[in-house]
């Protein structure tokens, strides 16, 4: 945490003076790329992590001695190595945790200081013979030696046959301790035998001892819980238990369960508990009535054999609860009691089918809050029309319920990068953002790593839709050699934005390497892309464009991953990796050094293993990988892509490379196309397989060439398939300001692009009485490219609107056509600014939004994020900005805007509404992947202010008290000014524009 | 010295000399004064009467360092990226509050200047006193200086210190192109300035010795002095940036001086001079900074602030062909002063911080150094009742540090008027 407490500084300080070796690795923190650390004695088994003080807890296999259970705590340094500390006590003491396989393990906070490691909860088992009988209780200071134990019993009273799951949580304010526990003398099919329960324990707060509470059991028949009609078979070893403190709910999944095959047989895969609230018991609360009714097929958590369909299966590997961001009153203001608004998903890795068909999907299934009845909290919701801003109706009919194909309701728009057959190894869950890692061997069918995937949401709060799986860690580039992409345990510090892994030799036996992210600014060409950007621009990189596999025009027609940087006259491309062979997509692929990958694609000319083999080499003269262009007459400020599809254009060549650039003098800049010498763009079906044949072949004679139609400088470059859009602002000699929005139909040549160029809305202008004026506006800052309907595909033709962020609010246009489309080369900029229709966003001219910033890997956008100004509490003067999460409908923007047009929209962004988090300094940039977010704020003339700022940041979070504190890496010491942030393509890195060139996190 | 010359002349050149160059000897930032700070004679019920009109102009100043620098730019360049690090007005209420927000955010580049001017301008001093002296008996005595004074800027402009790297800007090129409106939001003016009217009155009452009797030299004087300097001289404007007080900008001041002269070889006298003066506290509505990293002249907002100024003091030295010829008489002088940092407490801290506001170097004191020269020819005569004066000068500042480089040069007319023979 930023504000270490006093306790937590204490232990650090002895973790670093007591321990006699630094067993952790980190990720590159220096220019060179990055630390070999040490790594644990023994591998990993079990994992939890302390957000409050971002600790990482992690239970080691035996032969460890008193390193089976080892902490270390976040480092005051994001260049700084964890180290760790073994706390299971000594070998002396004869402690049954010592030197043992530590196979469950679980942080619980303090109920009492819940930002304090040094007094949490750690709970944790080892094996008697096969499986764990007991649990027990430690803190990183007490009962080391001698923890204290409760032997478990199942349903019958009789001692467990062993314990298939273990969570725990603060319930009431009290540290308490759940556990799926089979019957006794039986160890598999969780809920298959008579005696298989649900064990509660509540710990005492002073001696740490637990409780023996109430035992819920959970054999599937008839009236049990997880089966309706004839008895449900549980077929699945392994049950998921997961406790939420807000809904004050115990879930459990099973790996997999079976219906009856005759018709009404109905099985779900969720079960639900509450907790009581004085003593230690469970009551269980069907999660959802009437399996036979609400399920049908294909409904993510529940199935039935309805309709001759036969058996129905259902899994459940891994779920975790998620509360949004849009819930209107902050959630961390909500604690051991039900929560009564916003929204709460449950996240579920399974779905229809067995463990080895579902391992690779991962679903958001809404849960009831705000209900009347307290019991129906918690509960499977109905997802039926709702304008209330959360789901508060239990489900009552099958069409209440998302399907495994809805899109509201599948993570990363479709399965991850490896085999179904595969489960996942750990999934986290914060903010708006699901995280999930695969691990084994880069395969032709499995990308290893840690994916991310990110909701979008409607005008009332509701996920919309999730952004499309995206490579968060870093693989293949490093000059780490001894760092795997197979991960077996993470966890993703939103405090720091950096994350924590421990990775794997590919099977998942050999997890013993700890590692952090960390910040690079390398500048030696040939160590890592990173480098080769350094090298190459040296007076700063201003500008990037990601070519991935969600980029419109690109990602499903071309399997080549590329990303262009600009700088100084200067525009370096750079491959990335390529497009994996996923689950539907073809030709396999075959990687090379756990090369970075991206998502599927249906290009049939792919990357060979040779050549991805040579993807750290980013040598100036390795133009197959690394390409340097120059020419341009200044400052890169953006850079963009036309799009492309096959309905466009002649189909041979309407694709370019777009370049704004700012001059080097008091003057307008211009816009640029990277073409042949004849003008030419390219065909990326066929003509783009590297940086040095196809369109990049010295032959074609490409250069920068002025698209001179384009007034003023550029400052944004869009296209999302439809037309292309530049934001453009003038100064003209007189002082007067123009800003600019141009459209180009895409065409095939830089003269028939330039001759398209028309301003689709011009500042100043009313090109007909108050129809589509924006007389009133005379600065553009910012533009997005919306659409009025929804989805994850690319936004339909006639769909595509544009959105414009103007010192006279938000305005948007509302033309039924779309704004791509083409009216011919007859039309006027005048008559093209009254087709869009461009109407003010009520409610939106109160307060300027200079800026405004969306996610990557969205295919439809309709979520963003914007700063607008706010006055001083006790001034008239505006000194401060408040950052919004704006979320539309797909109407077109005609007055529902925002989650709750009510509510305060400094209280969108994060769970803490106070005024030090309400108001931040002047912010320059914001990115945000749901759970990582940073800013960019301006309060020095001389430097910029990188931090990070997640969403929960309350003690019981991530324990934020100071917003503004700054990433004080050494990597950005050389740092003032910061352009952009994005995600790197499938290179798994964070990339930072800024004056010094990049800097990477990875 | 030796009385060899007739005991009448010398009496007449020896009382009426001091008399007459005593006036204001008021210290500014904006321009060097004559050196008037001779001993009054002390003869009964005489009284003096003066006139003078000086002035003078000046491009170039002193900056902190003591370097030589364009007028407008002592304080530095005018750094339009920090002016919304404070605050801004309503950016609703204006595009272009939110035009200087934009220019805090764009991103500071190390390698070059960005959004900084430094500001060029031409200052004109012209002041004219009326003085009046009125000895009693015993040495005691009062006098009274009322200055009346015109102080222009004009010929403002500015030079963009941008560098290259950054002059494509929009950021920039749209807060520049349009200063003047920006200026005028805030109601600022970076205009020529030109303002008439009365200085600050001084009112003193002092006592003075002559002493004659002495071995090896002619004579000895001395006076002492402690007044009231009443703040009848406009304010600096709020709302014209490069407007300069006339007096001490609202601030009553108490001066107590101490001046004597040492006449030697019958031709030749030396004297000194030392001053300090004290002002009241006094809560007055200033331009301030609101960040520290806020630098140059301009300040957008202003607000009421408690104003301790800071005390100021000044030394001087002489030497004076005295009568050389007939009653002509050269001086050569070099005056010292010293005016120390004033110290504002704001009203309101949320917008105007106290170290913000009192990093302002214009609330620094300032330093300087004048050569001063004068030539005079006395018209006294024996036996008259009225005996004239007139003496021109040139007063050229040599060095300092936050103060303007403005010679001046003027010319005087004087007469004393003996009741009592």
């Amino acid at each position: 945490m930023k504000n270490y407490s006093q306790h937590t500084r204490v232990l650090l300080a002895l973790s670093l003076l007591l321990t006699p070796v630094a067993h952790a690795l980190i990720g590159p923190a220096s220019t060179t790329g990055g630390t070999a650390g040490q790594t644990f004695p023994t591998a990993a088994l079990s994992k939890s992590f302390h957000t409050p003080s971002g600790t990482w807890v992690a239970g080691l296999t035996t032969g460890a001695g008193d390193n089976s259970i080892v902490y270390a705590t976040r480092p005051s340094s994001p260049d700084t190595a964890p180290t760790f500390t073994g706390i299971a006590g000594s070998t002396a003491t004869n402690n049954v945790l010592n030197n043992a396989d530590i196979n469950f393990l679980r942080v619980i906070q303090d109920p009492a200081n819940r930002a304090n490691f040094s007094t949490a909860y750690i709970v944790s088992t080892t094996n008697t013979t096969t499986l764990p009988t007991s649990v027990y209780v430690l803190t990183a200071t007490a009962q080391n030696n001698s923890p204290q134990r409760l032997i478990l019993l199942d349903g019958a009273g009789l001692q467990t046959g062993g314990m298939l799951a273990l969570t725990g949580g603060v319930s009431n304010s009290i540290g308490t301790v759940f556990a799926a526990v089979k019957a006794n003398g039986a160890t598999t099919n969780f809920a298959a035998t008579t005696g298989d329960a649900i064990r509660i324990a509540k710990i005492d707060a002073t001696t740490l001892a637990m409780t023996s509470g109430f035992i819920a059991t959970v054999a599937t028949s008839a009236s049990g819980i997880f089966a309706a009609g004839a008895n449900g078979t549980a077929t699945g070893s392994t049950p998921t238990l997961v406790y939420d403190e807000i809904l004050g709910r115990l879930y459990v999944g099973l790996n997999q369960i079976v219906s009856g095959a005759t018709n009404g047989n109905a099985v779900t895969s969720i079960g639900m508990f509450s907790v009581d609230s004085s003593t230690p018991a469970l009551t269980n609360i069907a999660f959802a009535p009437t399996l036979g009714t609400v399920f049908t097929s294909s409904q993510i958590v529940g199935g039935s054999a309805n309709n001759g369909s036969g058996a129905a299966t259902v899994s459940v590997n891994k779920m975790r609860v998620m509360h949004t961001s849009t819930t209107p009153v902050p959630v961390a203001n909500i604690t051991d009691t039900p929560a009564t608004t916003g929204y709460a998903y449950l996240i579920v890795n399974g779905g229809w089918g067995t463990a080895t068909t579902t391992g690779n999907q991962v679903y958001s299934v809404p849960l009831v809050v705000n209900n009347a009845t307290a019991a129906n909290n918690g509960k499977l919701a109905s997802v039926g029309t709702q304008t209330t801003y959360k789901f508060d109706t239990p489900v009552s009919a099958g069409a209440d319920l998302y399907t495994t194909s809805t899109a509201q309701a599948r993570v990363g728009n479709g399965t991850l990068p490896m085999a179904a057959s595969s489960t996942i190894t750990d999934m986290w869950v914060d903010g708006d953002a699901v995280y999930c890692s695969i691990g084994g061997a880069a395969t032709a069918i499995n990308n290893p790593g840690v994916w991310k995937s990110q909701a979008m949401f409607d005008q009332y709060g509701a996920i919309a839709y999730w952004t499309d799986w995206e490579k968060v860690t870093p693989a293949g580039f490093s000059a780490v050699t001894n760092r795997s992409t197979a991960i077996s345990f993470f966890a993703v510090d939103a405090y720091t934005g950096q994350i924590w892994g421990v990775n794997n030799t590919g099977d998942g036996t050999n997890a013993t390497n700890l590692y952090l992210t960390g910040w690079n600014n390398s500048t030696t060409a040939t160590a890592s892309l990173t480098g080769f950007i350094n090298s190459n621009l040296e007076d700063g990189c201003f500008s990037v464009l990601d070519m991935n596999s969600s980029t419109t025009g690109w990602g499903a027609n071309n399997a080549i991953r590329m990303a262009l940087f600009g700088g100084l006259n200067t525009v370096c491309f750079a491959m990335t990796g390529s497009a994996s062979y996923g689950v539907t997509g073809t030709p396999p692929l075959t990687f090379a050094n756990g090369a970075a990958s991206s998502l599927t694609s249906t290009a049939t000319t792919v990357l060979t293993s040779a050549y991805l083999a040579t993807l750290a080499d980013y040598t100036a003269t390795n133009t197959n990988i690394g390409l340097v262009t120059t020419g341009l007459p200044g400052r890169v400020n953006c850079l963009g892509y036309t799009g492309w599809s096959a309905n466009n254009g002649s189909n041979s060549t309407p694709a370019f490379f777009l370049a704004g650039v700012q001059p080097e003098e008091d003057a307008d800049g211009g816009l640029y196309a990277y073409a042949t010498s004849a003008g030419r763009g390219f065909n990326p079906t066929t003509q783009i397989t590297d940086l040095k044949g196809g369109f990049f072949a010295t032959a074609n004679n490409n250069t920068w060439q002025e698209l001179s139609n384009v007034v003023g400088t550029p400052v944004k470059i869009m296209s999302r398939g439809g037309a292309l859009y530049v934001l453009s602002q003038s100064v003209s000699d007189d002082g007067g300001r123009t800003d600019y929005i141009f459209r180009a139909t895409l065409t095939d040549t830089v003269t028939n692009l330039n001759n398209s160029f028309l301003a689709i809305a011009t500042s100043g202008i009313a090109p007909s009485g108050n129809n589509s004026s924006l007389a009133t506006a005379t600065r553009f800052y910012d533009f997005m490219i919306t659409s009025t309907v929804g989805g994850t595909t690319a936004v339909p033709t006639g769909c595509e609107q544009l959105m414009v962020l103007t010192d006279d609010g938000i305005y948007t246009t509302t033309c039924a056509d779309g704004t791509q489309k083409d009216y011919g080369a007859s039309t006027t900029s005048l008559a093209l600014q009254l087709n869009a229709g461009w109407v003010q966003i009520p409610g939106s001219d109160a307060n300027i939004e200079m800026m405004a910033s969306e996610t990557d890997r969205q295919r439809n956008p309709h979520t963003f994020w914007s700063s607008s100004f706010v006055p001083n509490a006790t001034t008239p003067y505006y000194n401060s900005q408040v950052m919004a999460q704006l979320n539309s409908n797909y109407a077109g923007f005609t007055g529902t805007f925002g989650i709750n047009p009510s509510e305060s929209k400094a209280g969108v962004w994060n769970s803490d509404s106070t005024a030090s988090f309400a108001k931040l300094p002047l912010l320059r940039n914001i990115y945000s992947d749901g759970s990582r977010r940073f800013i960019v704020y301006a309060n020095d003339v001389t430097r910029h202010t990188l931090a990070a700022l997640p969403y929960n940041v309350g003690s019981n979070n991530w324990n934020v008290t100071d917003p503004q504190a700054p990433i004080s890496s050494s990597a950005f010491s050389a740092v003032t000014a910061y352009y952009w942030i994005a995600q790197i393509g499938s290179t798994g890195k964070l990339m930072v524009g800024t004056n010094n060139g990049v800097v990477s996190l990875e | 010295m030796k009385r060899s010359i007739s005991s009448m002349m010398l009496l007449a050149t020896l009382l009426l000399s001091p008399a007459v160059l005593y006036s204001s000897s008021q210290k500014f930032f904006y321009r060097a004064g004559p050196y008037e700070t001779e001993p009054r004679f002390e003869r009964n019920c005489l009284s003096t009467f003066k006139a003078d009109v000086w002035g003078g102009t000046s491009k170039k100043g002193y900056n902190g360092n003591g370097d030589k620098t364009d007028i407008l730019n002592i304080y530095g360049y005018a750094d339009a990226k920090a002016w919304a690090v404070g605050g801004v007005l309503d950016p609703a209420s204006s595009q272009y509050n939110a035009d200087i927000a934009a220019l805090l955010i764009a991103p500071p580049n190390p390698s070059g200047t960005f959004a900084e001017l430094k500001y060029t301008g031409k200052f004109t001093f012209i002041q004219g006193d009326l003085y009046w002296a009125q000895n009693f008996s015993k040495g005691f005595f009062f006098d009274i200086n009322l200055p009346i004074q015109r102080l222009t800027m004009e010929d403002i402009g500015y030079v963009d210190e941008t560098s290259a790297s950054n002059a494509g800007s929009v950021a920039w090129r749209t807060v520049k192109a349009n200063l003047d409106d920006i200026y005028a939001q805030y109601g600022l003016s970076a205009g020529a300035y030109k303002h008439t009217g009365l200085g600050d009155m001084r009112i003193m009452g002092g006592w003075t010795i002559n002493h004659e009797d002495m071995q090896n030299i002619d004579f000895f004087d001395a006076t002492i002095k402690i007044g009231v300097s009443i703040p009848t001289a406009k304010k600096k404007s709020i709302s014209q940036i490069f407007s300069v007080p006339g007096g001490y900008n609202g601030h009553v001041g108490v001066p107590i001086t101490f001046d004597m002269a040492l006449g030697m070889y019958e031709w030749f006298t030396f004297g000194a001079h030392i001053e300090g003066m004290f002002f009241n506290k006094k809560t007055q509505t200033m331009s301030m900074y609101t960040s520290t990293q806020q630098s140059g002249p301009v300040k957008l907002l202003s607000g009421e602030a408690k104003v301790d100024m800071g005390s100021l003091w000044d030394i001087g030295v002489y030497a004076k062909a005295d009568h050389i010829f007939k009653g002509l008489s050269f001086l050569f002088g070099y005056t010292y002063s010293n005016k120390s940092s004033d110290t504002l407490t704001p009203e309101n801290t949320a917008i105007f911080p106290t170290a913000a506001v009192n990093s302002d170097p214009s609330l620094q004191g300032w330093k300087r150094q004048d050569i001063n020269i004068r030539a005079e020819y006395d018209f006294a005569q024996e036996g008259r009742r009225y005996n004239p004066i007139v003496g021109v000068c040139y007063n050229m500042p040599v060095a300092g540090k936050y103060i303007f480089k403005t010679w001046t040069v003027g010319g005087d007319v004087a007469v004393n008027v003996t009741w009592d023979f």
